[in-house]
């Protein structure tokens, strides 16, 4: 029963593609017009079905109530996910308790334990935040467990070989080495958390995004479900974006210091 | 001066059955004396090493520096390593001072040994270069610069040349003659090379393996000085032949894996 | 450490985390939180039920109907997509875009459009597990040893021969990975579009026995998916291995 870390994560999704974007865009303009399909409105009237919305209180109330919760479930589950995979990483003892249960949820749908939580937690942030740790918390464990483990040996005993203590070890060799790939796991755990927002809100459909795309589908108003894909794909984009920007700054000679200055 | 007293140790694998990786060593080094842990690549010479190193521990028998055993790394010893072992994400300067800066050195202190060694070397104008940057031969300067800024009395070289090209491996064994020349530390250099073993050992001590046990200890009577001619001298081939048929007398398989054997044909 | 000392931890760890559940089962008097015996005995009736499995089997119809279709499509449309860098940059954007994009944010869309059979849970499944596949395929094509390529070349290798010799065999690793990760996705969204879309199968098991408070039920069924899952996912890995060492890839 080996964790194996493995998910494609999204490539740097900005730069550079902004031409594709375009005529995308302006396929869907014309396939809109064209076809006249009630449920696919041209682009032009889902962005103005998007300003509308966010110029709505209505949906700024639920987007920041999204977004919360977006940053504190995915913000829990980075700092207690690259804790507990560094300790699994590190105290094979440790790893062999828990990775039974590491396995299941990484092998089977997070959404299938949302029912559970619901019926816990009832319908307030709560669960919310429960459902986004749920979605993302276990990829970032195991990919932190993945680079933990693939530390050079040869590092480690030379870094013991001159009296390195735990800490130092730690510090100095295992997490500088780990991090590229505790990066990756921390961009598939957003990329999960987006989606762990979404459908949790879908599902408990009372408050965010995921609730407004529920009623929206109900009520069958093609350019508002539209106006609101878009907001969600900003916010994703977005999120993802941010999460980019973090590498420049932990690997700029500023960054790096950081990592290094010993009292 | 090291006293490895009947050394055994055995690794377990996954499944629970044992592999003897050493069955009883029993040797001694004396203080500034080059020794060389002459046999075939595995893991007896490296494990024996790795024991002196404190990095793991013998399930029998001891070892004692100074006439005190070894419980771990000290600041007495360092080693250097096969494959290197430098940080990939540091630069230089930061690799050679990482030694010392693990034992808590001071960082002015730090800067002035590690910028001495990185000289000492022949890597200077190189202390802001990364470590992919460099050929295999300057990252193993790397590795010795570090290790000998931590200024221990005892090198330990775990087949430091292997994974560089011969003839970067020539220079490499001739400074490392002429540093210890200069420097006199002890040291204990495990190799598979008969060749270098004669080039730079006062003492060349054959391991067999499986489990691994002292085949025989051979005095090294060059001289020196010991400049890189003295490979020419008749001496010295006289001592690799003969190193080379004890090796013989070990396993009839190992011959195969003496692949360095038609090379140094070739070096005469 | 050796696999027996690891498989009684692992063991010691699940008898505890039973006897937890057991304990707060028994304990907390709360309607929702069934103990493990009682969600095993759930479990066991519950396998013993014509209907479960007919729920099943329905929910595994859009799964099998919607993986073999992302993976028909997705493979050659990848490796073809990746041959050429032209193309890749500009599709690479679109299936990046839906390997990120909440896929159930589109099920608004869908529901007007496929009305709510097979037909639409399909669909669903396609989507989550299709960008997955195509991105390793795309992936794999390029992971072709460029001096193989010139060794067959010199050689005088038509494109045919390039392409079943070299490109092929290099790119098997990968989108046997990609198939692997798309099986895992094409699971949720089977999971989601019956949970969110259309209650049918076991997600509407699930809904039905949450709106009835049955929770050992529920639970019962979550543990089945859940087992199914690991089930599927370990099946795949061990035939993902095996194909790999029968090309030669591994010993």
């Amino acid at each position: 029963m080996e964790i194996r870390a493995e998910e494609f994560e999204p490539r740097r999704p900005l730069p550079g593609y902004l031409w594709p974007a375009a005529v995308g865009i302006a396929v869907w303009e014309l396939a809109g017009r064209l076809l006249g399909l009630s449920s696919v409105p041209p682009f032009s009237d889902a962005l103005k079905a998007t300003f509308r919305l966010i110029a709505s209180s209505e949906v700024q109330l639920q987007l920041a109530a999204s977004v919360s919760s977006l940053v504190a479930g995915f913000g829990i589950s980075a700092v207690f996910g690259v804790a507990l995979g560094a300790l699994m990483g590190r105290f094979r003892t440790i790893e062999a308790l828990l990775d039974v249960y590491l396995d299941v949820f990484l092998a089977s749908p997070s959404l299938i334990y949302v029912p559970i939580l619901f019926a816990f937690f009832g319908v307030g942030r709560l669960t919310q935040v429960g459902v986004i740790i749920l979605y993302s918390f276990f990829v970032i464990v195991a990919y932190t467990l993945s680079g933990v483990r693939s530390v050079d040996k040869s590092l480690v005993q030379m870094a013991r070989s001159f009296g390195a203590d735990e800490r130092r070890l730690f510090l100095r060799v295992t997490l500088p080495s780990a991090w590229p790939m505790i990066l990756v796991g921390l961009r598939v755990g957003a990329a999960r958390a987006v989606k762990g927002m979404i459908n949790g809100e879908m599902f408990i459909a009372f408050t965010g995004l995921g609730a407004l795309l529920k009623t929206a589908g109900d009520r069958v108003e093609p350019a508002e479900v539209w106006g609101l894909l878009l907001i969600v794909l900003s916010v994703a984009l977005i999120f993802l974006g941010l999460l980019e920007i973090i590498p420049q700054i932990t690997w700029s000679p500023r960054g790096r210091d950081l990592l290094q200055r010993e009292r | 001066m090291i006293e490895i007293q009947g050394c055994v140790k055995t690794y377990r694998s996954k499944h629970g059955d044992g592999i003897a990786a050493l069955g009883g060593v029993d040797l001694t080094i004396k203080d500034h004396e080059f020794v060389c842990l002459l046999g075939p690549s595995g893991c007896g010479k490296t494990t024996l090493l790795k024991i002196v190193a404190g990095l793991t521990s013998a399930d029998a028998g001891q070892v004692l520096i100074g006439g005190r055993p070894v419980e771990g790394p000290g600041p007495d010893r360092s080693v250097v390593f096969q494959n290197f072992a430098l940080l990939p994400w540091a630069d230089v300067f930061s690799n050679v001072q990482f030694g010392l800066e693990m034992r808590g050195v001071h960082p002015s202190l730090r800067r002035e040994r590690a910028l001495h060694w990185i000289q000492s070397v022949g890597l200077s104008g190189f202390e802001s270069r990364f470590p992919r940057e460099l050929s295999g031969g300057m990252q193993q300067r790397v590795g010795l610069a570090r290790a000998l800024a931590v200024d221990p009395q005892i090198l330990l070289m775990d087949e430091p040349f292997t994974s560089v090209d011969s003839q970067t491996r020539r220079l490499l064994q001739d400074d490392l003659v002429a540093l210890h020349q200069k420097e006199r530390k002890t040291v204990m250099f495990v190799t598979h090379s008969m060749d270098e073993a004669v080039r730079l050992a006062d003492r060349v001590v054959l391991l067999t393996e499986r489990p691994g046990r002292v085949l025989e200890r051979l005095d090294v009577p060059l001289p020196r000085p010991r400049p890189a001619e003295i490979r020419k001298c008749p001496e010295f081939s006289e001592l690799t032949e003969y190193l080379w048929s004890r090796i013989q007398t070990m396993q009839p398989d190992l011959r195969s894996r003496m692949s360095e054997r038609p090379e140094e044909e070739l070096d005469k | 450490m050796t696999d027996r000392r690891k498989w009684t931890l692992r063991l010691v760890s699940l008898a505890v985390l039973a006897g937890v559940w057991e304990a707060l089962g028994r304990g907390l008097d709360v309607l929702l939180l069934p103990s493990f015996s009682e969600t095993l005995l759930a479990f066991l009736r519950l396998v013993a039920d014509v209907h479960f499995w007919v729920a099943l089997w329905i929910s595994n119809e859009a799964l099998l109907l919607g993986f073999a279709l992302a993976a028909v499509v997705g493979v050659p449309l990848g490796l073809a997509v990746g041959r050429s860098p032209r193309v890749e940059r500009f599709s690479g954007f679109y299936l990046d875009l839906l390997l990120v994009t909440p896929i159930s944010a589109l099920i608004p869309v869908l529901i007007p459009a496929l009305g709510i059979g097979l037909a639409s849970r399909t669909a669903v499944v396609f989507l989550f597990a299709f960008s997955v596949i195509t991105i390793s395929a795309a992936s794999a094509i390029k992971a072709a040893d460029l001096v193989l390529l010139e060794m067959s070349r010199s050689f005088g290798a038509s494109r045919f021969q390039v392409w079943r010799k070299i490109l092929i065999p290099a790119a098997l690793p990968r989108v046997l990975t990609g198939l692997r990760l798309g099986l895992g996705r094409a699971l949720a969204g089977m999971v989601v579009v019956e949970l969110l879309m259309v209650a049918a199968g076991v997600g509407g098991l699930i809904l039905r026995y949450q709106g009835d408070f049955d929770a050992p039920n529920a639970y019962a069924v979550v543990l089945s998916v859940a087992a199914e899952s690991v089930l599927l996912m370990s099946l795949v890995r061990k035939a993902e291995r095996k194909t790999l060492v029968l090309h030669g890839w591994t010993a």
